[in-house]
């Protein structure tokens, strides 16, 4: 599935939020969106799957114009992992999973062993098989987020968007989620605000920069201008690294 | 349905009221004159000459003295409509200064303002600093000792009132004003008109009552305990909810269903602070609903009562005449 | 290509909890059953138990059982005990399914009908009309005025607690707490105006929650909001998980997330009004029963919502015997009873999330 931006801009309470952005992600590509905080990721991704109504622009998956398809037929095509937490009523992993059934399932049908099964083989993609029945709200952060993950592949959509899903986990776990979702090898967009994880596992960095999108690599002037620092060393060095590989 | 009106008994002692001469009473000996009243003893140099009023019963018992003139100030009695008040005393309650548009007392620094020497009134609910009232003992400070009729100083003695009570306040106002000769030939004929409600429904079956403040489900009214269970009493009637020790109070729809009453006494308050409240008719053929299966549902026996009657004042003996004429009307043709 | 294609071999589908779920709703229904039957047997005035029933079976078949009874039981027992025992089913199961339907909104457990204003937005619409009187409303009657008070009473809730588009669990909590006082306030005014002691003490006992006026011609309208209500919601089990687990997830999954919550809004607006109308406010079922239920079942709004209904039903029923019997013959006001539950409830609940 092949996802585009164009010209999208979004306004939040009269505020300009996202200015123009434009962005491509290639079908299986894992697409990484950087920046600052507050310059517009988390907008931009919430615009992409439908929790905002962009001011202006395209958006469009298979060259299919977003605002054709229903709600629904958004849900069956794009799963996210956003940064919130069904920790508050007591949900179990196996009850968080099948969530991501919701748009596969008419009002009145029940869930059937088909759901569960494939909410099991979801789980056991992330490594939570046997946890179904645990309750959500007392997993760690790297399994919540891998719970979270299952439930977007138990909704088989082929776009994933993820915000941010190694906010608050250490660093093991950091490289365990992303691992795991570049393996999936879905048509990814994700927000990263760490720029060492956008370079080693995306295919490509898009760069924001108050509401715009500015540039599509992470040059050390690019960091420079965006971040007002000089590419620490060891962005350097990973930056030099991947230079003698490609 | 009769309306609690003046019968003649009332007639005559309200122009007795009337009569009597406005000027200054008896010398008083030089000793301060003192009565227990709640518990505590409110000391006079003098008699008091400028007395605020508070609900209707208090006003009423001092027309009745004849110490209009006496009065400086009262509260508003719109709660009983046009025919709320005693015959004769309407002029009266015109030419005093109203101070408050409702039954209440008026707040506590326009109480303070007016430099009464004394206070009178029912319950203690007009002295209750949480409702912005000035208290008993900030009344008592600033000189105004106050009177509360019918010892209904708290909700438990409430509960003990007997009939006795009423003359006894009758006797300590008249103690307090000077005017003792008024307040017994008050007491002697309100004791009278006892005796003859007494002589003649002595020996005559009981009537069952239920005196009911409407509702239909809880239902409001007077259990066996207090004031309207011995205006009952004393009216040759028998409180069918007398089990019950409460006074004014809910009691379940399934109890009162049960009470099987003759009659049912309706308290009658029309308005109500300017708004119309369910008026006795209604509150009737609620309470009625509810006994559906009692003699008094089935002949629609009710009679409407002042609630000016039920509470604490020489009005409620008034009352109790009025209600014995409705319990027992061939008692009262021979 | 879809997500699930590169799964390595077939996964063990994970077991059910339907059997626990159907022996969970059994045993309540049995509650429900046995605390009605309770609740019509006992009252203020004694009647066999014989007579009791007997008085039922002959309103069901007339003609079916000896008359052993007096009109006045019968009327005791037909008229009052049972449109009353129902009452409290309809009205235990309608505040049980909003408290369950407002957690989910708010994202709280913490979450009633009360905390969000609601509550006291009903029982404003009805003391407007009990005091100042049906006419001054234009007739408005007092299911009409209460839903009138709920609604707008989640209305502004909403509208206050909106910030950039998005609804803050927080900021909805905040705003209901304070209108609940705002509207706590103005039927406090209203009562102190029309201050009679008499028909205040009324509306009093009434605004803490009375099932006494309890008849049958009061049973249809509360029934088929209930029904309605609790058909719609069941429909809806999975965009209401969607909704629990976050403004952004419900609409990734495919929720209309604005519309939902509108429909949400006005349903339980129309079931707090149709209950408080009847039966005046009654605290702390909304709070407890869903919780319980959850500890149950679990959260799945499937299971919630008729585990709820069934033990708010069944809750209500004994407050009712509780507050008919502990004072008789004087009732006592059903929030004062559910109170000693929810109060020591509330602050387990506290200790427990802390």
């Amino acid at each position: 599935m092949k996802l585009v931006l164009d010209g999208v801009a979004v306004t939040i309470e009269g505020t300009p939020i996202v200015r123009e952005a434009g962005l491509v992600v290639g079908p299986g590509a894992f697409a990484a969106l950087v920046g600052p905080n507050g310059c517009g990721k988390s907008t931009l991704l919430r615009a992409v799957y439908r929790a905002l109504r962009p001011a202006a622009g395209l958006i469009s998956l298979d060259e299919e114009d977003l605002r054709q398809l229903s709600h629904r037929e958004t849900a069956r095509r794009i799963a996210v992992v956003a940064q919130e937490y069904p920790a508050e009523l007591d949900f179990t992993v196996e009850d968080v999973v099948l969530m991501g059934r919701t748009p596969h399932k008419r009002p009145l049908s029940r869930t059937t062993g088909d759901d569960r099964q494939r909410c099991a083989e979801a789980l056991e993609r992330v490594d939570m098989a046997g946890r179904a029945s645990r309750s959500f709200a007392t997993l760690s952060g790297g399994e919540k987020q891998r719970v979270l993950i299952a439930r977007a592949l138990a909704q088989e959509s082929r776009l994933l968007l993820l915000d941010e899903p190694t906010n608050h986990l250490d660093i093991r776990h950091q490289l365990d989620v992303l691992h795991l979702v570049r393996d999936l090898g879905l048509t990814t967009l994700a927000a990263l605000h760490d720029l060492n994880h956008a370079r080693e596992f995306a295919d490509r960095v898009y760069v924001m920069d108050t509401g715009r999108v500015v540039a599509d690599e992470l040059t050390p002037e690019v960091i420079a201008r965006v971040f007002g620092v000089r590419a620490v060393p060891r962005t350097q060095y990973a930056f030099e690294r991947l230079k003698e590989e490609t | 349905m009769k309306r609690l009106l003046a019968g003649g008994l009332l007639l005559v002692l309200a122009a007795c009221g009337q009569a009597a001469p406005p000027t200054a009473p008896a010398e008083q000996a030089a000793a301060p004159i003192t009565v227990r009243n709640c518990g505590r003893t409110l000391t006079f140099d003098k008699p008091p000459s400028k007395v605020v009023t508070g609900y209707q019963p208090a006003l009423e018992t001092l027309l009745a003295l004849g110490l209009q003139d006496k009065i400086a100030a009262r509260t508003a009695f719109e709660e009983n409509g046009p025919d709320g008040f005693l015959p004769g005393q309407k002029a009266a309650y015109d030419a005093i200064p109203q101070i408050s548009d409702t039954i209440m007392l008026p707040q506590k620094e326009v109480m303070l303002a007016q430099g009464a020497d004394f206070v009178i009134d029912n319950g203690q609910s007009s002295f209750d600093a949480a409702g912005g009232y000035a208290t008993v003992d900030e009344l008592q400070a600033a000189g105004a000792p106050v009177f509360i009729l019918g010892n209904w100083c708290s909700p438990e003695e409430t509960l003990k009132f007997t009939i006795e009570q009423t003359f006894t306040d009758l006797r300590d106002l008249g103690i307090i004003f000077g005017v003792q000769d008024r307040a017994e030939k008050l007491i002697t004929d309100l004791r009278a008109a006892l005796a003859d409600v007494e002589k003649r429904v002595s020996g005559l079956p009981k009537v069952r009552i239920l005196a009911t403040d409407g509702g239909t489900g809880p239902v409001t009214a007077y259990g066996g305990a207090g004031l309207m269970n011995q205006m009952i009493t004393l009216a040759g009637g028998e409180n069918v909810l007398a089990d019950t020790k409460a006074d004014y109070s809910e009691f379940s729809v399934e109890q009162v269903a049960a009470s099987n009453p003759d009659a049912l006494l309706v308290l009658d308050y029309v308005v109500y602070d300017g708004k119309a409240v369910a008026t006795a008719d209604k509150k009737a053929a609620d309470v009625l609903g509810v006994v559906k299966n009692s003699p008094a549902a089935k002949e629609k026996r009710t009679m409407p009562v002042p609630a000016a009657a039920a509470h604490p004042g020489y009005r409620n003996i008034l009352a109790i005449v009025e209600i014995a004429k409705f319990l027992h009307p061939d008692a009262f043709t021979r | 290509m879809t997500l699930t294609q590169k799964a390595t071999g077939r996964a063990a589908p994970i077991a059910r909890r339907g059997s626990t779920f159907g022996l969970v709703l059994g045993l309540l229904a049995g509650a429900v059953v046995f605390a009605t039957w309770l609740a019509v047997s006992i009252g203020a005035v004694s009647v066999g138990l014989a007579e009791c029933w007997g008085i039922v079976a002959d309103q069901l078949f007339p003609g079916s059982v000896a008359r052993t009874w007096t009109p006045v039981q019968e009327q005791i027992v037909w008229d009052f005990r049972l449109p009353r025992a129902l009452l409290a089913i309809l009205v235990g199961a309608g505040l049980a399914v909003v408290g369950a339907v407002l957690q989910a909104l708010v994202r709280n457990p913490l979450a009633d009908p009360f905390l969000l204003g609601v509550s006291s937005g009903a029982s404003l619409g009805a003391v407007a009309v009990f005091v100042l009187g049906a006419s001054t409303l234009g007739g408005l009657s007092l299911s009409a005025a209460a839903f009138g008070g709920s609604l707008m009473a989640l209305v502004l809730v909403y509208v206050l607690a909106q910030r950039g588009g998005r609804l803050t669990p927080a900021r909805l909590v905040l705003a209901g707490v304070a209108l609940h006082f705002l509207f706590q306030a103005i039927y406090s005014y209203i009562l102190q105006q029309a201050q009679s002691g008499r028909a205040a003490q009324q509306v009093l006992f009434w605004l803490l929650g009375s099932l006494g006026g309890a008849r049958w011609e009061m049973l249809p309208i509360p029934a088929v909001v209930l029904g309605a209500g609790v058909a719609y919601l069941l429909v809806q089990h999975r965009p209401l998980n969607a909704l629990a687990a976050g403004e952004d997830t419900a609409t990734s999954l495919g929720v209309h997330v604005g519309a939902f919550r509108l429909q949400l809004f006005v349903l339980t607006s129309l079931l707090v009004g149709v209950m408080v109308a009847t039966s005046g406010a009654i605290a702390f079922v909304g709070l407890m029963v869903p919780h319980a239920a959850r500890l149950l079942v679990g959260a799945d709004h499937r299971r919630v919502l008729p585990v709820s209904a069934l033990l708010g039903a069944a809750f209500l029923q004994l407050v009712d015997i509780a507050a008919r019997t502990v004072d008789a013959p004087r009732e006592l006001a059903l929030t004062i009873v559910t109170a000693v539950f929810g109060a020591p409830f509330f602050l387990w609940l506290l200790r427990r999330r802390a």
